[in-house]
């Protein structure tokens, strides 16, 4: 097992060095240049060069990249071209704002999605599975931005129910984080259930079929309890691979989400930074989300080994 | 633990009319079954005959659209046919045990081996640390060792006789009166299938249990049962002792079981060899039938060798421990022109590595392994390209080895096209005469793989492989798959084949009783090494190693001889 996370930390690694790499080029390659955004149309040739030789871009790109990592490394991201804040307290005031929505949308759609599933095979070919299949297909097509305006209008406006707009960060008010976030994680939730139940009902139906399900049925079980002992820890592979490959998703989702709600998160701290073509928040923003894709995938391989465990030794069943 | 003893005269199950079908599909038809408490009765039949659907039907656990249309299933007088899930829920493992076929898909690969155990004791009640006690009894019972150690391990870290044991623990934990054990080891090298059988058995008589034996195997049915019924298309064709159904079968299918049985070969070995096979051994030299290029090179092998092999090793590194398996460890021995040689072994035994190595898809460590005195490992591009042409495979599973997108004729047509041989039109023709040669009708060409049977299917495998007119065929437990009849039949094709054709085999089974009736040599492997080598006669009248005898006492049929 130890040996088994040692490895995955040292291809995390490597795909960490290999993404920065592309970041950086990538930045590097947007057109538009910062030095000319910084200092204006009517900058003089000597004023540019001098933004140019304080933001280094004179040097040689390796060195650049040299650099970049260095910095990176120390925590150090820079200043915002434009309002020449550190960009990592600028980061430090949004991301978690967008780290709790999005886990607390995970939650919600795992939740739902693997009990709803559940429930569909459950009930298979009777009303709770039509239902679930229904409530799927539904939150599937429809948008995120129009429920949240639907629920605004609706739960927020008409009855009161969640605050419409607004932020408490969890130190400071435990209850009202709750309260204002609760809302839009239900939201950003319900696509990603939709999606988590399909594969959970799927993968169950597949399970289900298997001979060591008759044979737990053999030995006297209940359905209800095979379903979930013997049928569900092996459809759990699925359910965490998506709700993994979505956590990052979410990130990205979470901007139209944020913006519904006025939360002050990570997308709209994106948003801006690329309209403003303000480089050193765009890298930082994506180094950062490349940091979490890895990290999340990371912790994705260490549950598949706790859930299956032929995956353990490293090798094929 | 039958305790009313007025229940002793009435048999302990009682199956009237038994009618079973998936969707608007009859499987099962009419069958009449009784099981006194005790008796084992062994049901046989092929496979699409309904055994197994039998079984299922009793626990009430058929797949999908399956039910019961008819008939009644009487438990000690209650009919579970008619009977509730909750009471069906009580029945299964308590009064009725399930030990299922294939150890490596019956056991919850996520799941700890103990607890599985475990869980058929708590679904009769038992709670707390008793069920912990009552897991390693049964274990040990049931002849796995180290009980404590080996309950906390998952089914991946046993072996298939070592997780059949278990799932004999399961199916006894609540000492259930009647056993199904529904092909209990057909998965497993022959062997260890003695072992869990006499294991089996042992546990049964030991408490007292009624059990149904499913099997394809009328010899392991004879040996093992009281009774023995046989199944042909979802219905009961003959029933008696084994002594009767062996002796004086009645019915027209029961006749070619028993006349098919493998292992009816190796009690007629002394009386005489089955006409037609023995005649093919080639006498080293005899001119093999059509040019063969002269045996090359003055150091190359006999000149009536197609296959030499010599001094093979094989070594694989093993992941995470550093160290090296050797898979083939010093392996020699040759395949005449025109005959036939069998790799004869248990799974592990390194069989299907020396004929990968031969087919050119691994390289040997050190040795050789030469094919007309060349090998494929050393030669450069074109040279392999004649050489694996020379070579063809045909695998065990006819259902996985063709694709089932592709017609027939793509199919056979595939390797003429892959070593560029003829026209479109002359491909064509070839095809027609390869399926001729292979006794299939004409028309199957247009047809796909999911169209044809088995046995069908075994058959467009065999045309493909001779289609590039290869001078050996490698046969990689070509006909393990195969329900009995048909087995006997591809084994007759194939040696008219190699009668007409001269072509060479490199037989490679676990079925000894199987190998008798094609080879004219014997190798018999046993982790990597070569145990024996002989004549077919040699090694079956009189074998020197113990590994040979033991494999020759497990072949099942002692009841033939009786």
């Amino acid at each position: 097992m130890r040996r088994y996370l040692l490895v995955r930390l040292g291809q995390s690694a490597i795909t960490l060095l290999l993404a920065s790499m592309v970041i950086f080029l990538g930045v590097r390659m947007l057109p538009g240049d910062p030095a000319l955004a910084m200092a204006g149309e009517e900058a003089t040739p000597e004023r540019l060069a001098m933004i140019r030789a304080d933001l280094g871009l004179d040097q040689p790109v390796w060195v650049q990249y040299g650099r970049f990592l260095a910095e990176v490394a120390s925590g150090d991201l820079g200043e915002s071209t434009r309002t020449g804040a550190s960009v990592a307290s600028m980061i430090g005031a949004t991301l978690p704002v967008t780290l709790w929505l999005s886990l607390y949308a995970i939650v919600v759609a795992v939740v739902t999605g693997v009990a709803l599933g559940l429930l569909a095979e459950r009930y298979r070919g009777r009303w709770p599975e039509w239902v679930a299949n229904a409530a799927a297909l539904t939150s599937l097509s429809v948008p995120n931005f129009w429920l949240g305006m639907l629920a605004i209008l609706y739960l927020c406006i008409g009855l009161g129910l969640f605050p419409a707009s607004g932020y408490v960060p969890l130190t400071d008010d435990p209850v009202g984080w709750l309260v204002h976030l609760t809302l839009p994680a239900l939201i950003l939730g319900t696509g990603l259930a939709a999606v988590i139940m399909r594969q959970t009902r799927a993968s169950m139906i597949e399970a289900m079929r298997t001979d060591y399900v008759r044979t737990a049925r053999a030995k006297g079980l209940g359905r209800t309890r095979v379903l979930l002992r013997y049928g569900l820890r092996n459809s759990l592979i699925v359910v965490v691979t998506i709700a993994g490959l979505q956590l990052g998703g979410l990130i990205s989702g979470a901007v139209v989400t944020e913006q519904i709600f006025a939360l002050p998160g990570f997308g709209k701290l994106t948003l801006d930074a690329v309209f403003q073509r303000d480089y050193p928040v765009i890298q930082a923003v994506v180094v950062l989300t490349t940091v979490g894709y890895v990290l999340v995938n990371l912790a994705v391989d260490v549950l598949y080994s706790v859930i299956d465990p032929r995956i353990r030794v490293g090798g094929r069943s | 633990m039958p305790q009313d003893a007025d229940h002793s005269a009435a048999p302990l199950l009682r199956v009237r009319g038994l009618d079973v079908a998936y969707g608007d599909t009859p499987v099962v038809r009419g069958v009449d079954l009784d099981v006194a408490r005790g008796e084992r009765v062994a049901i046989v039949g092929q496979s699409g005959s309904g055994k197994s659907t039998v079984i299922a039907a009793l626990l009430r656990l058929l797949p999908g659209a399956g039910r019961i249309t008819g008939g009644t299933v009487e438990l000690d007088g209650e009919d579970l046919a008619a009977a509730g899930e909750a009471r069906m829920r009580a029945v299964r493992g308590g009064r009725i045990g399930l030990v299922p076929q294939d150890p490596g898909t019956n056991l919850n690969p996520a799941m700890r081996l103990g607890d599985q155990v475990a869980d058929a004791l708590r679904a009769g009640g038992l709670r707390g640390p008793a069920v912990r006690q009552r897991v390693l009894e049964l274990l040990a019972e049931a002849g796995v060792p180290e009980p404590e150690r080996r309950a906390k391990q998952f089914p991946h870290e046993f072996s298939g006789g070592m997780r059949q044991r278990v799932l004999i623990a399961t199916a006894l934990a609540r000492e259930p009166e009647l056993l199904l054990a529904d092909e209990p080891t057909s998965a497993l090298d022959v062997t260890v299938q003695r072992r869990i059988l006499d294991h089996l058995v042992a546990l049964a008589e030991a408490h007292g249990t009624a059990m149904i034996l499913v099997t394809h195997d009328l010899g392991l049915a004879a040996d093992r049962a009281d009774r023995v019924i046989v199944m042909l298309d979802g219905r009961i064709v003959e029933q008696g002792s084994p002594e009767q159904v062996l002796r004086s079968p009645q019915h027209e299918y029961t006749r070619r079981l028993v006349a098919a049985a493998p292992a009816a070969v190796v009690a007629q070995g002394e009386a005489g060899v089955p006409a037609g096979r023995a005649a093919v051994v080639v006498a080293p030299g005899a001119p093999a039938d059509d040019g063969a290029p002269g045996a090359p090179g003055g150091d190359g092998p006999a000149a009536g060798d197609v296959v030499t092999v010599r001094n093979l090793v094989k070594e694989y590194r093993v992941r995470g421990r550093g160290g090296l398996l050797r898979a083939v460890d010093d392996v020699s021995f040759s395949v005449p022109r025109g005959g036939t040689t069998a790799l004869v072994g248990e799974s592990g035994s390194g069989k299907t590595t020396v004929s990968r190595i031969l087919l050119g898809l691994e390289t040997p460590t050190s040795g050789e392994a030469l094919v007309d005195g060349k090998a494929i490992a050393g030669a450069g591009r074109a040279d392999r390209r004649a050489l694996r042409r020379r070579v063809q495979p045909v695998f065990q599973d006819p259902y996985a080895s063709l694709d089932p997108t592709h017609t027939v004729e793509r199919v056979v047509d595939e390797p003429l096209r892959i070593f560029g041989i003829g026209d479109r039109e002359s491909r064509r023709a070839r095809v027609a005469e390869l399926l001729d040669q292979v006794a299939l009708p004409r028309d199957v060409a247009q047809r796909h793989p999911g169209a044809l049977s088995g046995g069908q299917r075994q058959r467009v495998a065999i045309a493909r492989a001779l289609a590039p007119a290869p001078e050996l065929l490698v046969l990689d437990e070509a006909v393990s798959a195969l329900d009995v009849l048909v087995q006997e039949q591809i084994l007759d094709l194939l040696a008219d084949l190699q009668e007409r054709l001269g072509v060479s085999y490199l037989f490679i089974s676990h079925d000894l009783a199987v190998v008798r009736g094609i080879a004219d040599n014997v190798v018999v492997l046993r982790q990597g090494r070569v145990e024996e080598q002989g004549s077919v006669d040699d090694v079956f009248h009189s074998p020197r190693a113990d590994y040979t005898r033991d494999l020759l006492g497990a072949i099942p049929g002692a009841a033939f001889a009786r």
